[in-house]
């Protein structure tokens, strides 16, 4: 044994540049998966902040219509007989916004002794007294004042989020002005098992569990809501995490193709040494362990550099898209998980390919029946995927099992192709060199394969961008209907916005309030202003706003399943347009300045929009009066929201640009192995006289029938996965979707991607070494 | 008999394992045209080498090369790799032992190459005439991978001839096959040889083969 695994060792001495092309391959794709798991890592860090502390335990919100502070203790009473065994804790909930001397806060009322963790120390908090957070800039034994009752702040805690006060129930009763038998929600500890699970899922892929949606608990009588999607902006960050998650595997998928495709040509090469094994005795699992053994240890190596690159990718990757986040946290040090991960990525890889080619290579072919039913399960799952469920993870299986299919494909398109080339015309070393193309489709089909799988995902995101653009740029249109935009950053602008309005040149003033409500159990974002014609154009309305009249972000209409003319449960307004909303982590509700009253909202206006004839004077005369206040111009604004989009996806550019060199390696194996191959017909056409340029000739029209099957091939399977990216994954993640409008770049750059990395691949030398099996 | 050929004190050698290793040392050969040499020699003697050099595949450390390219000699040795190749074309037929044809054409397509490369199909109907001789006719639209060992060799010789070249060179053109085929295959390669008038140089370990030929050299490394 010892002696099989040092021959299939020296092999790879043998064969140098395809064992670096496995390398290479592989750390590309490790590269991949390690970049993003540690800028997720750090994403991560920045979030801990939307988690509220007195959540952090908590699995579920749970409430009913009516609840009061009796149906909490009917629930505990039902936990506490053992009824509800799959509670391990119980916590009632007071929230709400409260106007004080700081401006509007918002509250969260907890019963400290419930037995779920809260904030520390909130036990020994006497009544009438709050914990603050660090941003509300209030020291210890200071107090927040609502009408003329003060609240003293007991301690700063640094886990209470911005703009918010925690306090017993009792206390939060009270500084909401509501009855002792108010409450909103009941928190939850369930299932401890399965929330570790997820935790687990969580540290192996952060955003895993925007994807994967665990089985959903169910209390009858109660509406259940997992604490993720109670807090849309942690589930947004989810759903990009999860996304790049995917896209990141991407690599590794085509580095599989890489590592089967090699295990082919080396097998092959290897076929009369590993026959002459066989019939000395040795047996298929022998030969196997050696080959698969010799694998993994090329992916032990690749691991250990994927591992460093990957970490360097992810300090460049994120210093690139720090205009747009701006986390102000570095890119947290590697750890085990992301080191295992790599390791376990790059040795899968290694084994679940080797394994696949020893398969086809030395074991009799399958059955035609497995041969059926890989394709039909595929099927079943791209439409489970897209009808079946509404997750996350559905969409990408869609989405995977399309191009699975697609890929299923190109084999018989190459013996098609095959069949067809042997009747063509032409002239004779042409015939020659498309034919030795086409010659064994099994083993193109697989570099093909790869090569279609990176460009059609490039296609695809290319024609999501393309699409998004356009839309974000018609959004970007609509909304910058004033000359300067003032944000007073929580500020109360409305004095400031009158005293514009009676300047000369000042031909509008347009103010703007809001503040964060929950309708169902889901946290949005409530703005209101006066909706004039104009106002409600920014909204793509034709006409004005009425007041009964709202208008909802495309996420909140799907989440409460509101259609135009529907009324919004609870607070009883007419949806009269539904809008985008891109780049909103939180559901959107509009209305008028009169609703506003009505519902209760309290009037602070801390935005303004404002048409000016010299905008400048009056950028001057803010900057000298408002401490704090942003102001930007309309020009400047859409500038920077088009500089964050493209810094947006500067991390997608540069993994599908990682998983197409893994796929450029991958055809260049190929092309290597047909030169190979072709050694000895080009040695017979040196004897025929057949000049170097000739040969030159047909091994660039070679290179040119790939990249022509590749686009092909590419371009309909990238349009059509562009297509489930706008309708389909965009939707599940972010609540919003796309009209598929790729222009004629998405096309011609992946095209170009395609000319530039054939030509690059037909122009590398085949380096001299690399010769067929000698033994 | 005028000399369609003429080598002079011709030298290869090539390093192996670190040491110089001398396959030719200063050889003379001459071959007339339409004359059959026959190179003889063990494994290893240079017979392989040597047919490269008169091909211009390889260059001589030493010596030179003269062929009759047809009204004018030239000097092999001081041509550069384009003039060479152009020769090869033009004047030059080979036949190897293993992998003679371009196994992605057709037996007609590979016979028709030559013909393509020197822009002179009007010899296509002579040429697949000659594999109707040959006993290939009804293998015309079969790819190489379809013919026995025997055929394939045939189908080499019709493609080495296809272009009148003036000289052919056959390596060990019956290496490969059992007594009968070679015997076959020998009998059709110089039959054919001497209805075109073009010289042989056929490289062989059989002493049998080299009774063929006009002339016999022996080679001994």
């Amino acid at each position: 044994m010892r002696l099989l695994t040092l021959s299939q060792l020296r092999h790879l001495r043998f064969a140098p540049w395809s064992t670096l092309t496995v390398v290479l391959g592989i750390a590309l794709a490790v590269s991949s998966i390690v970049a993003v798991h540690q800028i997720s890592r750090q994403v991560v860090v920045s979030l801990a902040d939307v988690m509220p502390a007195y959540l952090d335990d908590v699995s579920d919100l749970v409430d009913r219509p009516g609840l009061v502070m009796s149906d909490y203790f009917e629930l505990r009473e039902r936990w506490r007989r053992g009824e509800l065994a799959q509670l391990v804790g119980l916590m009632p909930l007071v929230e709400g916004s409260v106007l004080t001397d700081r401006g509007v806060i918002s509250v969260v009322g907890v019963d400290a002794f419930s037995g779920v963790r809260a904030v520390a120390g909130l036990a020994f908090l006497p009544p009438g007294t709050i914990v603050a957070g660090p941003s509300l800039d209030v020291a210890v034994d200071e107090s927040l004042t609502i009408g003329d009752v003060p609240y003293r702040v007991a301690f700063v805690h640094e886990t209470v989020p911005a703009g918010m006060v925690v306090t017993d129930i009792g206390t939060a009763q009270m500084m909401l002005g509501r009855d002792d038998e108010a409450l909103d929600r009941i928190a939850v500890v369930a299932e401890p098992s399965l929330r570790r699970l997820e935790a687990w899922g969580e540290r192996l892929m952060p955003g895993l569990s925007a994807g994967l949606r665990l089985p959903a608990w169910t209390l009858p009588g109660w509406r259940v809501q997992p604490v993720d999607s109670a807090l849309p902006d942690l589930a947004f960050a989810r759903s990009v995490l999860f996304n790049l998650g995917a896209l990141g595997s991407l690599a590794l998928v085509v580095a599989w193709l890489l590592v089967y495709q090699v295990g082919v040509i080396w097998l092959r090469r290897r076929a009369l040494t590993l026959t002459r094994l066989e019939q000395m005795g040795v047996s298929h699992r022998e030969l196997r362990s050696g080959f698969l053994s010799s694998l993994v240890g090329l992916g032990g190596v690749a691991a250990g550099v994927g591992v460093v690159t990957g970490d360097i990718l992810a300090r460049a990757l994120s210093r690139a898209v720090t205009g747009y986040g701006n986390l102000g946290i570095p890119v947290p040090s590697l750890d085990g998980w992301v080191v295992g991960k790599a390791l376990a990525s790059a040795v899968l890889v290694c084994l679940a390919g080797g394994w696949v080619a020893y398969r086809r290579e030395r074991l009799p072919a399958s059955g035609t029946l497995l041969r059926w039913l890989f394709p039909c399960g595929m099927f079943a799952v791209g439409t489970y995927g897209l009808a079946g469920t509404d997750s996350l993870l559905g969409a990408f299986a869609a989405v995977a099992a399309v191009a699975v299919l697609g890929l299923l494909a190109i084999s018989p398109a190459l013996r098609g192709l095959k069949r067809y080339a042997t009747r063509m015309k032409g002239g004779l070393l042409l015939r020659s060199g498309v034919r030795e193309l086409v010659w064994y489709p099994g083993d193109l089909a697989v570099a093909v394969g790869a090569l279609v799988l990176a460009l059609a995902t490039s296609i695809a995101i290319a024609a999501m961008v393309d699409s998004f653009r356009s839309d974000f740029e018609r959004m970007l249109d609509q909304r910058l209907a004033y000359d300067l935009f003032v944000d007073g950053g929580g500020r109360d602008l409305d004095n400031l916005g009158r005293e514009l309005a009676d300047l000369a040149g000042v031909t509008r003033v347009q103010r703007y309030g809001g503040q964060e409500m929950t309708l169902l159990g889901r946290r949005l974002a409530v703005s209101f202003t006066r909706f004039d014609a104009r106002e409600s154009r920014r909204y793509g309305l034709d006409s004005a706003l009425m007041v009964g009249q709202c208008i909802v972000s495309e996420r909140l209409a799907r989440e409460l399943a509101l259609d135009i003319g529907d009324a919004v449960p609870e607070i009883g307004l007419t949806v009269a347009g539904i809008f985008p909303g891109y780049g909103d982590a939180v559901p959107r509700l509009l209305m008028n300045e009169a609703d506003a009253i009505r519902l209760g909202l309290p009037l602070r206006y801390d935005r303004l929009g404002v048409d000016a004839a010299e905008p400048s004077l009056i950028i001057g005369r803010l900057e000298a009066t408002g401490e704090g206040m942003v102001v930007q111009e309309r020009t400047a604004v859409r500038t920077r929201a088009l500089a964050v989009f493209d810094q947006t996806f500067t991390i997608t550019g540069a993994l599908t640009l990682l998983a197409l060199i893994v796929a450029a390696v991958g055809l260049y194996n190929a092309l290597l192995a047909l030169a190979l191959q072709r050694q000895r017909t080009r040695h017979l056409f040196d004897a025929m006289g057949v000049t170097g340029v000739e040969q030159t000739w047909v091994d660039a029209g070679r290179t040119m029938a790939v990249c022509t099957l590749v686009v092909l091939l590419a371009l309909p399977l990238g349009l059509l996965m562009g297509a489930l990216l706008c309708e389909v994954i965009n939707p599940r993640a972010f609540g919003w979707s796309i009209a598929l409008a790729p222009g004629a770049g998405t096309i011609f750059r992946p095209v170009l991607v395609a000319l530039g990395v054939s030509a690059l691949v037909s122009l590398l030398p085949v380096p001299s070494e690399e010769v067929p099996d000698v033994e | 008999m005028s000399p369609l050929l003429e080598a002079r004190a011709l030298g290869k050698s090539f390093l192996d394992g670190g040491e110089r290793r001398v396959v030719i040392d200063a050889l003379n050969v001459t071959v007339g045209s339409g004359e059959i040499l026959a190179l003889v020699g063990p494994s290893g003697s240079g017979k392989s080498t040597l047919l490269n050099l008169l091909a211009g595949l390889q260059r001589p450390d030493g010596g030179s090369i003269h062929l009759d390219v047809g009204g004018s000699v030239v000097a092999l040795q001081d041509l550069g790799e384009a003039q060479l190749t152009r020769i090869r074309r033009r004047c030059v037929g080979y036949v190897f032992q293993f992998f003679n044809l371009i196994p992605t054409l057709t037996v007609r397509e590979n016979v028709l190459l030559p013909l393509e490369l020197n822009g002179l199909m009007t010899f296509a109907g002579e040429a697949l005439a000659r594999l109707t001789t040959l006993g290939l006719d009804h293998r015309l639209d079969d790819f190489p991978a379809h013919l026995s060992g025997g055929e394939r060799q045939r189908t080499a010789i019709a493609r080495a001839l296809a272009h009148r070249p003036r000289l052919v060179l056959a390596d060990e053109p019956t290496g490969n096959l059992d007594h009968a085929n070679a015997e076959r295959v020998v009998d059709l390669l110089v039959a054919q040889v001497r209805s075109l008038s073009c010289a042989l140089v056929l490289a062989t370990h059989s002493d049998v083969i080299a009774g063929r030929a006009d002339r016999i050299l022996r080679l001994d490394g």
